[in-house]
């Protein structure tokens, strides 16, 4: 049977700290074979802005053994589902912002489009490893990837790097959204008949031939494009092939009329966690990202008492940046709320969070000086038993912050030999932390 | 080292470079340049520039009549221009679902009724009750109509491989339900490579430069002037061969500049270079500025884009008194914002007041600063990178960029001053800032000050060597500077080929800029100077050329086939696609006539029978159940055709579309209902109070009944308008009812209408489906088109209202 899932209800119980309750006739039906391990695999990144103080961020103590710093007390009552790893270097830096971002999500050097008249243009080299997960997974499930954002800020520089965190190559972004009407819609809004989607089919069909046709008449840099167009066309036929969802969600969501002065951060980061969880619970897809707030994000938290975006504060406010400080505590306090949402979503012997990998990161340290050591990451998630948890790992030797992408990878049964190009390389992954 | 690059060395010179980039090359100078033969100016390579959001919606507007207000893929601007990032952004599978969703979304609402589908095509795809339409004959109409459609959408000939391609997705759809199939074919086109992307390759007329075709030229023209594809006038001139001459290119710009769409696509342009869309995502601090609200960030948008086109369209002015007028144009609230008399709340009115040009109005002033405070950095950095095309250097990774807040206050200035002391902060900070001091008379909304944090403001800088005192001076100052007309020639040109420059090429854009100024500094005429030019017109050899086929004999696009294109064409019968052998048109070969076009309301002889608009006040219409659920969510015409929202449903279905304001029935077994114009009914609001005055049974709650039947046509009569027939709407006491003062009112008898409807024999029905269908057969053989009722009734006597074509 399948039971209609009020958008309210769930809140309520969010609020009350019990779980999310999905009923799924599928999961009913799978749990009575299913054993330990056969839940899907999941990875995702979970990213916001500008950094964080890294005075403040670093927790006491290693291994198992550690006490929450300043910034990490929001994730207290997750600290046995999470990894903080500190000490670890970005090592393709070269420019601020650009580089951390690409570095991170894509192991490389970012590609630079040009010098603007006030900054560089650059986009990302090669696709980003939320996309290294999606082609792993691909062919499981009706989208290929989610992409969700939460804060409404659009980066300033030129180029996709300071707007778009997932990426399938240079200039391909696939955009974060930020909308929870549209998300709804996109993920459960489903097709209206079995004619109408059979049309639609058709009409793919006709225009994926013509696709491939006007390829051959381009020059090399435009036939790549095509080629994505291409691919693009053929995720939304196997979307369209696909069952429908076996779950039925609640109502959609009301649409939010908040302005960016004055943005219900907190409400939107919660709608959009439980949109996110249900798409995975639903298997929609197993390959994620949030971006929280873009890369130099402007996003103003009001809540905190900034009175100005939080990438002019780190450049603005007088040391020790107690207002940047908060805006970094208001962030990990929205992440613990995603990572609940997770946690609290039952999932056959465990929940989504034990089936997921996640990888939580930003695209610098201290966001007033744009270092690059002592990169912010965190490791969330079991990875179906294949991470152990609940460890502070400390690197003295400013360990390749591609070792801790590599190892969420394997986190999700990923296991690619290798990750990253050049400095940003690395085929180590961080022992500990692998069951 | 000098912080001010000349424009057209186009390299970086300020401070040093970012680690990772590669320092500029510098020439050798011992060895001797080479001897290079003269030749073309280095040309833009072909690009495949993807439609803009704007792009999208107005083609789609024009291609099939329907605005989209839904989400589209967001516009990429690369190098200050979207037109940049159109050439080099992808399409990943999240942007491809919005463009399938606003195709269908288009296409759904573009041809939803038979009635829509006909005006579109200009032939019948769909059967009506009274005629029948073979599917074949039907499909030549489809055909007829997705050639005309699809080179349009395409802006191009069309090859008859194309047309059999969208000719079988609809045939495969046909006998499933013809309406989709139509709506397939338009969601096809829509969703074409060919539309989303402008296509163009090229043709090798001479070794060193190509030239876009025709074709080519004509979509490049109108996307950019006009944000659709070609009017029929640019698409005749592409046929004919015209825009291989720069001077009919020149003539095509200046007719399309007189556009109203020009104002939208290059309004857009001034919106662009100014980052006026900022204005929405700039967030300030709503305490400090409660005022700032959407209508006055767009009322401060709408007045630059305003400024600018009056200033270079509808003046034709020295383009450098941007910085000096006094014109402004405001709306209510930014009245209110600038301290001047009250204004019209939302349009805009031309006022004059002395504002110091485009820098001292509220936009550029609001965008260019923090949430509580200005910024003379960001400020100083609007004049010379966006204004004046200089370069400046980003804060390098591991300095600390802060701004340490004073302990006893002072002006911003004063802070920035002691910030800019800093040395690894000077060499930029004593560039970028002192222009910007020049708008410190400007708060963070763009109101006037003399005081910062109490103190008197000191507006005075120097921007390369011109001093000056205050917002006044600065306008002058950049008015006068020698970089700016080279500035404005060189965002036209990126606007315009949807290229960054190369070096090669600034010898293209100084072209340009000396004739910007030996035409007196006109921008119209740096615009048209730069669509005849080679910049626009020509393209670098590539590495395919393979343009789209036309009919001139000539294999254009390298496939071994010659002039395999079909074109739409019209006869007198309607409309018909026509195809190519050996370089010319073969004829056109119209659709057969039982597709022919039926007449509609629209002043025109459409069926070509020498009549204008004949039989249309009545019409027999057919729409499917869902087309009525859409017009009112509650009629299950299936179920219950005579209940309130299906008559409803009807009468909206009938007021949308041809001459009709209203209509009823159903009057057939096949749910045909009848829509009738003005001259016919009057729609009539009215009570059930009034109502039940006429007949004391009519209730609101059984608003369909005999009683009601005999009350409104006692109410219509009683006004001297004969009779009438409802309620169409009603809610409530409210009653919307119809009168038709045209109807010959007849007496008649259930024994005769049981002779057309058996089952309207007085005991079986007296007034439900099968009697309006009887009275309908009734009226008709009697000579009239339709008729209904019962207007009374009583024993085996019934009144009905007979319809004529012309007035009996």
């Amino acid at each position: 049977m399948t039971k209609p899932l009020s958008r309210r209800a769930v809140l309520r119980g969010l609020l009350a700290g019990g779980g999310v309750c999905v009923a799924l006739p599928w999961l009913e039906a799978m749990q009575a074979s299913a054993g330990p391990g056969d839940w899907p695999d999941r990875f995702g990144v979970w990213f916001f802005g500008n950094g964080i103080r890294p005075d403040r961020w670093i927790p006491r103590g290693e291994g198992t053994g550690w006490t929450p710093s300043d910034e990490f007390v929001p994730l207290a009552d997750l600290r046995d589902h999470i990894s903080p790893l500190t000490g670890f270097e970005m090592k393709t830096a070269t420019h601020p912002h650009h580089s951390g971002m690409t570095g991170i999500m894509t192991g490389q050097h970012y590609h630079q489009l040009g010098t603007t008249r006030d900054t560089i243009v650059s986009t990302f080299a090669r696709r980003s490893v939320d996309q290294d997960a999606a082609a792993w997974f691909a062919g499981q499930t009706a989208l290929p990837s989610l992409e969700v954002g939460v804060t409404g800020f659009w980066g300033t520089d030129e180029g996709t790097t300071f707007q778009h965190l997932s990426h399938n190559g240079p200039n391909s972004p696939n955009p974060s959204e930020t909308d929870s009407v549209r998300l709804f819609r996109r993920l459960f809004g489903g097709p209206t008949s079995a004619t109408v989607t059979q049309a639609r089919r058709s009409v793919l069909d006709a225009v994926g031939d013509q696709t491939l046709a006007l390829q051959r008449r381009l020059g090399a840099a435009d036939r790549a494009r095509m080629d994505q167009h291409f691919t693009s066309i053929r995720a939304l036929e196997t979307r369209l092939a696909a069952a429908p969802a076996a779950c039925v969600p609640g109502a959609e969501p009301a649409p939010m009329l908040d302005t960016l002065a004055t943005e219900q951060i907190a409400e939107r980061n919660a709608l959009q966690s439980e949109l996110l969880a249900l798409a995975l619970a639903c298997d929609l897809t197993r390959a994620f990202s949030v971006q929280f707030s873009t890369c130099g994000s402007g996003v103003l938290f009001w809540q905190v008492g900034a009175r100005d975006g939080m990438h002019v504060l780190c450049h603005t406010e007088a040391q020790p940046q107690p207002t940047v400080h908060a805006g970094v505590v208001f962030t990990m306090e929205q992440l613990a709320v995603f990572l609940r949402t997770l946690r609290d979503t039952p999932e056959g012997d465990g929940s989504l969070l034990d089936h997921s990998s996640l990888l939580i990161t930003s695209e610098l340290s201290d966001g007033s000086l744009h270092t690059n050591t002592e990169y912010p990451l965190i490791l969330a998630g079991g990875g179906n038993g294949r991470l152990i948890q609940g460890q502070h790992i400390r690197s003295d030797i400013r360990r390749n912050t591609s070792d801790a992408v590599l190892t969420a990878l394997h986190g999700a049964g990923i296991t690619l030999p290798e990750w990253g190009v050049a400095e940003g390389w690395t085929n180590r992954t961080i022992g500990d932390l692998l069951a | 080292m000098n912080c001010l690059p000349s424009l057209l060395a186009a390299l970086v010179a300020c401070a040093t470079p970012p680690l990772g980039v590669d320092p500029p090359v510098q020439p050798d100078p011992s060895t001797p340049d080479p001897i290079v033969e003269p030749t073309v100016p280095a040309l833009p390579n072909a690009a495949l520039p993807r439609l803009s959001d704007a792009q999208w919606r107005a083609s789609a507007q024009d291609l099939l009549a329907v605005p989209y207000g839904g989400p589209l893929p967001a516009d990429y601007v690369l190098h200050g221009h979207a037109s940049v990032g159109a050439s080099s952004i992808s399409t990943g599978p999240l942007d491809l679902e919005q463009y399938e969703a606003a195709a269908w979304f288009v296409a759904d609402a573009s041809l939803a009724t038979p009635g829509a589908r006909e005006a579109r095509m200009g032939c019948r795809i769909d059967p009506r009750p009274e005629a029948e339409l073979p599917a074949e004959d039907a499909l030549a109409c489809l055909r007829a109509w997705a050639a005309d459609l699809s080179a349009r959408a395409w802006r191009r000939p069309v090859e008859v491989g194309e047309l059999d391609t969208l000719t079988t997705l609809a045939a495969g759809l046909f006998e499933t339900d013809r309406g989709l199939a139509a709506r397939a074919v338009a969601a096809a086109v829509l969703s074409s490579p060919h539309f989303l992307y402008r296509v163009e390759t090229g043709v090798p007329d001479r070794p060193d430069a190509w030239r876009y075709t025709d074709h080519e030229v004509a979509a490049r023209l109108a996307l950019l002037l006009t944000d659709r594809g070609p009017d029929a006038a640019l698409r005749a001139a592409a046929e004919e061969g015209a825009l291989s001459d720069p001077a009919q290119v020149r003539a095509q710009a200046e007719r399309l500049l007189e556009s109203p769409h020009a104002r939208d696509a290059l309004g857009r342009f001034w919106r662009e270079l100014f980052q006026l869309d900022q204005l929405f995502t700039t967030a300030k601090d709503p305490t400090l500025f409660p005022e700032l609200d959407d209508a006055l960030r767009s009322g401060m948008a709408q007045e630059l884009e305003r400024l600018m086109l009056h200033l270079t369209l509808d003046e034709d002015a020295d383009v450098r008194s941007m910085f000096t007028t006094r014109t402004t144009f405001v709306d209510g609230p930014l009245a209110a914002l600038y301290g001047l008399p009250p204004v019209a709340r939302t349009t805009q009115t031309e006022v004059d007041a002395e504002r110091g040009g485009v820098l001292g109005r509220a936009a550029l002033a609001t965008v260019f600063s923090h949430p509580t405070l200005t910024s003379p950095t960001r400020r100083g950095k609007l004049i010379r990178t966006r204004l004046l095309c200089q370069s400046v250097e980003p804060p390098p990774p591991g300095v600390l960029a802060s701004v340490d807040a004073l302990p006893d206050g002072g002006t911003l200035r004063d802070r920035l001053e002691q910030h800019a002391s800093a040395t690894a902060c000077r060499s930029c900070h004593d560039d970028i800032d002192p222009p910007g001091y020049g708008m410190e008379q400007l708060d963070p909304i763009g109101r006037l000050r003399t005081l910062d944090n109490g103190l008197p403001i000191d507006a005075s800088g120097e921007l390369d060597g011109a001093a000056f005192h205050d917002l006044a001076g600065l306008g002058r100052a950049v008015a006068d500077h020698p970089e700016l007309p080279g500035c404005l020639a060189l965002d036209l040109w990126r606007h315009a080929t949807g290229q960054a420059e190369t070096d090669a090429q600034l010898a293209a854009v100084d072209d340009l800029a000396t004739a910007l100024t030996d035409a007196g500094m006109r921008w119209r005429e740096l615009l048209l100077t730069l669509l005849s030019s080679d910049s626009f017109l020509r393209l670098r050899p590539g590495e395919v050329s393979a343009p789209a086929e036309r009919c001139d004999g000539v294999d254009n696009d390298g496939d071994d086939e010659v002039d395999e294109v079909v074109r739409a064409c019209a006869t007198e019968h309607g409309p018909g696609v026509e195809a190519c052998a050996a370089g010319a048109w073969t004829g056109c070969a119209p659709v057969p006539a039982s597709t022919g076009p039926l007449e509609v309301c629209n002043q025109q002889d459409d069926d070509h029978d020498g009549q204008i608009d004949e039989d249309l006040a009545i019409a027999l219409t057919v729409s499917a159940p869902d087309e009525l659920r859409a017009a009112h969510e509650a009629c299950d015409v299936d179920a219950d055709p005579l209940s309130g929202p299906c008559q409803a449903a009807i009468h909206r279905q009938c007021a949308s579309s041809g001459c009709a304001v209203t209509g009823y029935g159903p009057v057939t077994d096949d749910a045909a209902f009848v829509c009738l114009s003005g001259d016919r009914a009057a729609v009539v609001p009215t009570t059930f109070t009034t109502l039940a005055s006429h007949h004391p049974d009519c209730f609101w709650w059984e608003a369909h009944s005999p009683a009601c039947n005999a009350a409104i046509h006692r109410f219509c009569a009683s006004s001297g308008q004969t009779t009438g027939f409802g309620p169409v709407e009603h809610s409530g006491d409210t009653a919307v009812v119809v009168c038709t003062p045209r109807a010959e009112v007849i007496e008649t008898s259930y024994t005769v209408a049981a002779t057309h409807q058996p089952l309207c024999n007085g005991a079986t029905d007296r007034w439900r489906q099968p009697c309006r269908a009887a009275f309908h057969d009734l009226c008709r053989a009697r000579g009239a088109l339709t008729g209904h009722g019962p207007l009374e009734n009583s024993g085996d006597v019934a009144y009905v209202a007979c319809l004529y074509g012309d007035t009996p």
